[in-house]
């Protein structure tokens, strides 16, 4: 569309998505509309504040899905991370202060890199400014990091994550699920619009990436074991999963040019799979924190974590399985090691859903009588997309079907059986961890509050630098300018150069 | 008589004419001031935006008068001119609302508001001048213009910062005449042409134009405040609000800025500037003033201090943008001259605002501004943004174009400068706008019930209100005929295809 350009910003153009963008964008506007409904009725303070964070981070992720070109994009990324720190402070707790100025010096942060990263693609590809036609563009390691790195510190795979497990537990339960769900996401949809599959220097970087995949997979399970507050764990469980969202792009990424498509289809699979059951798990979080659970409320919660845990007839199950399948089609198909790797995930995965459970029962403390029925309507519609979703993605049924299978069944079924005999070892026969191990303040924290006091307003730091001396020089040299030296300066180079213009001419 | 070269003696005598009428005007003739201050803005659009029209068709409006051998006193409306005139006399209007609005009351406005036109005179006249020679002639109007703005208070704090800039200011006119004089001993001082005038020179005398380059930039350094000259900006921040507005965004600075641009592309041009080697000491000079201006605004407690620092950073950014030479830089510095000159008069209206009504003057002391003040806060938000670069502002737009430019030109380091200066920007205005929406209201030292409907008097806070609109349109509508992005890819277009 060319009269976009001439109306908005130079290169400005927006377009329906089609193919798996289409779905990409359905199950974000899905997640903000449930989230929207949800936080209608069950948040009463703040309002203001609340509501414009949420509408203006609600356009911004909307806005870059739909943008096909660079300008546009950056827009949509950049007001949708800054307005989502309105989100976060929502409580005005201290705890989420703190993790409010961690998620905006690094959302800042990775801003910054962005706008390095995209102006460095487009001068690459001679000022081109939509998406598509930096595609041909050779990327640079210069380039490759600065995107990994601004995405990534959106996308919160492992070792971006520090600000993730922070922010999203200090959020209210609806601005977690659409954190969780939705604007994580929006990282990786960069990366995968960004960064153009089958670039050689890429191709060369994809092992170090699988290390990445899964380390954060591991990591994100093992921390999670280690919280016992459900929104850390489900927070947690978003950087492990996004681990594996991680390992579908770079399946996509490796993949030859035939199966690219069916690649690409799998991570946006895999992308609706956790936004659905990640968002209905935060508002289950949520809910079970302050409202009184009816019974059915706990199918509802079942339900996400059997799709977590990918048992069969749910959508984990198909997406897993596809997954696995790749795996063993693409240039890692020598890589023996990886379908073990994939299992001790599932099985730490399973330890997480146990873990998770136990903490939802234990701590289910209602101080609020019933849920309003708008926000169990949000919640149960998430929960149902989320359990239908092989049934209105027909073409996730192959998989599904495959996943049912005996084999499927069997494969998917010991880690979370085994899971459940080693957590209930651990909570009643193992030795207890010891307390410094529960619950640890991440280390984060204090880098943000170290870069605090380098621009706080008379912090000490800032009374140290430039020294007292320098300042008294500074004002010295000031005064000596204006008030002794610089007419008789002046006019001293006037009559220089004008004895010198005399000599000449 | 040929209208078309009238046209910009007019644009200078519509303000000039009512200013001279202010002064005689005794003090409460009101209505007859305010008449004659918005009737002379409302007539210098019409004809900005008749030139405007007329030079974007390609029409030439040359004004002539003999004045010294080898130079004539010239008015030349050509694009780049207009650039500066259209951001004065739209920004000019704005603030003579908000002048007429934040003086009501005060002793002296007569005298103010005839200085205010003399200064906006100065500065149109210096925008359209077509040689050095009636470049300097307005460059030193404008310094003698300004200072009684500057010292209107009569306070001994003003007084000395009066002093401080005049010394400064005039010193600078003085190295800016001598440059001047020297080019014009050598060749005269024909009109501004784009790709300069020196080249025949460049054999014989190269030694002779880099001092003149050097003098030339020293003199306009000191008003746009480049490194080691810009001492008296963050003083003159005790200025009357709409003065420091003016001050900053518009008259004082940018002129320095514009003279800038004015010496390297239509005097020296591009290829002079780069067989004399002189183009990297400008862009190491712009760099660091940028990173040195925001790491000190990092360190004010003072609110309009902060800005004057801040603002002392992001004119370099001008300078910067030109001194690269390339086009896609070029016109990065140039949409950067009224995209900043737009940020920072809103941030400087807010700044007022909030001291006009609530007394508020350091910056802890702006605590949950933002519920008592909601659309000045707002503002002093986009604002903000702005200066940080955030998309959807203006300064995103010049932000990305200086930065591809310096990819461009041949300065990845240059990126580096300007990420720098951003996340400087974020640490200096974030906990500012922090403390004004999250934190509960403090104790503002002198709340005042300016107005019973608004938050404060409606005149103070029409501008910044306009103000921070036009900076969201100009980030949004970049591409469209009328912004003023387009206006500088004309420019650079003319500018760039001498040869």
């Amino acid at each position: 569309m060319t009269e976009l350009q001439t109306l908005l910003w130079p290169g400005a153009d927006f377009a329906v998505p089609e193919g798996p963008v289409a779905l990409w964008f359905g199950f974000t506007l899905l997640l903000w509309l449930c989230a929207g409904l949800y936080s209608f009725s069950t948040i009463n303070q703040r309002k203001v504040l609340y509501w414009s964070s949420f509408s203006l981070a609600m356009v911004g992720n909307l806005l870059l899905l739909l943008a096909q070109d660079v300008l546009g994009f950056y827009l949509g990324f950049a007001l949708m991370s800054l307005s989502a720190y309105g989100l976060v402070i929502h409580s005005g707790k201290g705890a989420a202060r703190r993790a409010g100025r961690l998620y905006l010096q690094l959302a800042i942060f990775g801003e910054l890199l962005l706008f390095a990263a995209l102006l460095l693609r487009v001068d690459a590809a001679d000022g081109a400014l939509a998406i598509s036609d930096l595609q041909a563009a050779a990327l640079t390691p210069l380039t490759l990091s600065l995107l990994l790195l601004g995405f990534g510190l959106k996308a919160g795979f492992f070792p971006l994550h520090i600000w993730l497990p922070q922010a999203h537990p200090a959020a209210p339960a609806p601005a977690s699920a659409v954190l969780s769900g939705a604007m994580i996401k929006a990282g990786l949809f960069g990366l995968w619009q960004f960064i153009p599959a089958g670039d050689g220097l890429l191709l060369l970087w994809l092992p170090w990436l699988l290390v990445l995949c899964f380390s954060s997979a591991f990591f994100g399970a093992l921390l999670a074991l280690l919280h016992r507050k459900t929104k850390v764990v489900l927070a947690y469980s978003s950087v492990s999963q996004m681990g594996y969202l991680l390992l579908a792009l770079v399946l996509y990424w490796s993949s030859p040019a035939d199966y690219q498509a069916q690649a690409a289809w799998l991570l946006v699979w895999y992308a609706c799979h956790h936004a659905l059951l990640k968002s209905a798990l935060f508002l289950a979080a949520g809910t079970a924190s302050s409202y009184r659970l009816q019974s059915w409320h706990w199918l509802a919660l079942l339900w996400p974590l059997v799709s977590l845990t990918a048992l069969p007839l749910s959508s984990g199950a198909a997406v897993k399985y596809g997954l696995k399948q790749e795996l063993g089609q693409g240039i890692f198909a020598n890589w023996s090691l990886l379908p073990g790797l994939l299992t001790i995930g599932a099985l730490s995965t399973a330890l997480l859903a146990w873990h998770l459970l136990a903490l939802l029962r234990e701590q289910h403390q209602p101080t609020k009588p019933k849920l309003p029925s708008t926000a169990s309507f949000s919640w149960l519609v998430l929960v149902l997309a989320s359990l239908s979703m092989p049934w209105w993605l027909t073409q996730l049924q192959p998989l599904w079907w495959q996943a049912l299978q005996p084999a499927g069944i069997l494969a998917a079924g010991w880690p979370v059986l085994l899971a459940a005999g080693l957590y209930w070892w651990w909570q009643h026969g193992g030795r207890p961890l010891p307390a410094s191990w529960q619950d640890p303040v991440s280390p984060a924290l204090g880098w943000s509050l170290w870069l605090k006091s380098c621009y706080q307003t008379q912090s000490s730091r800032q009374q140290a630098w430039p020294p007292p001396q320098w300042r008294k020089q500074e004002r010295r040299a000031n005064r000596w300018l204006t008030q002794q030296a610089l007419l008789p300066l002046a006019s001293s180079t006037l009559l220089a150069v004008i004895l010198l213009l005399w000599l000449l001419s | 008589m040929d209208w078309n070269s009238w046209l910009p003696v007019f644009i200078v005598l519509s303000s000039l004419l009512p200013g001279l009428l202010i002064f005689s005007l005794a003090e409460h003739r009101f209505a007859l001031r305010t008449t004659l201050n918005l009737g002379g803005v409302l007539v210098k659009l019409l004809l900005v935006a008749w030139m405007w029209q007329g030079v974007k068709a390609g029409e030439d409006y040359y004004f002539e008068l003999p004045f010294l051998p080898g130079g004539s006193f010239i008015l030349h409306g050509d694009a780049l001119s207009l650039q500066f005139v259209l951001l004065s006399s739209v920004l000019w209007l704005v603030t003579t609302l908000y002048a007429i609005g934040y003086l009501e009351g005060s002793p002296l406005r007569s005298r103010f508001f005839g200085y205010f036109s003399l200064c906006v005179s100065a500065t149109v006249g210096l925008a359209l001048s077509g040689n050095l020679i009636s470049f300097v002639l307005f460059y030193e109007l404008l310094t003698l213009a300004t200072f009684p703005l500057v010292v209107h208070r009569g306070t001994v704090e003003s007084l000395r910062a009066g002093r401080r800039y005049l010394a400064y200011t005039i010193s600078g006119g003085v190295v800016l005449m001598l440059g001047a004089a020297l080019l014009h001993s050598l060749t005269g001082s024909p009109v501004f042409m784009p790709g300069g005038y020196l080249s025949p020179l460049l054999a014989e005398h190269s030694g002779l134009l880099m001092l003149a380059f050097v003098l030339l930039i020293t003199g306009l350094g000191v008003k746009a405040a480049l490194l080691p000259l810009h001492g008296w900006l963050p003083e003159a921040m005790v200025a009357p609000a709409p003065v420091s507005a003016l001050l900053h965004a518009v008259a004082v600075v940018k002129a320095g800025a514009f003279g800038i641009v004015r010496v390297v592309y239509d005097v020296f041009g591009v290829d002079v500037m780069q067989q004399l080697d002189l183009t990297w000491p400008l862009v190491m000079l712009a760099s660091a003033t940028i990173l040195y201006g925001s790491w000190r605004a990092l360190q004010q407690q003072d609110l309009k201090r902060r800005l004057a620092y801040s603002t002392v950073s992001q004119v370099s950014y001008v300078t910067l943008g030109v001194a690269m030479l390339g086009p896609v830089a070029a016109v990065g510095g140039l949409v950067h001259l009224v995209h900043q000159g737009v940020m920072k008069i809103t941030l400087f209206f807010c700044a007022g605002n909030f001291a006009e009504t609530l007394g508020i003057h350091k910056i802890r002391e702006l605590n949950g501004v933002g519920r008592r003040m909601p659309l000045s806060s707002i503002a002093f938000t986009l604002g903000a943004c702005g200066m940080i670069g955030l998309p959807a502002t203006a300064g995103m737009i010049s932000k990305w174009y200086l930065a591809s430019g310096a990819l461009d030109a041949g300065y990845p380091l240059v990126l580096l400068v300007l990420l720098t200066s951003s996340a400087l920007n974020a640490m200096y205005f974030l906990p500012v706008i922090y403390r004004i929406w999250c934190l509960p209201a403090g104790d503002w030292p002198a709340p005042k019930q300016l107005s019973r409907r608004f938050e404060t008097h409606w005149m103070l806070l029409l501008p910044p209100v306009i103000t921070a609109v036009l900076i969201v349109l100009m980030g949004l509508l970049a591409g469209t005929d009328l912004s003023p992005l387009s206006w500088s890819k004309l420019i650079v277009e003319r500018e760039f295809s001498y040869d």
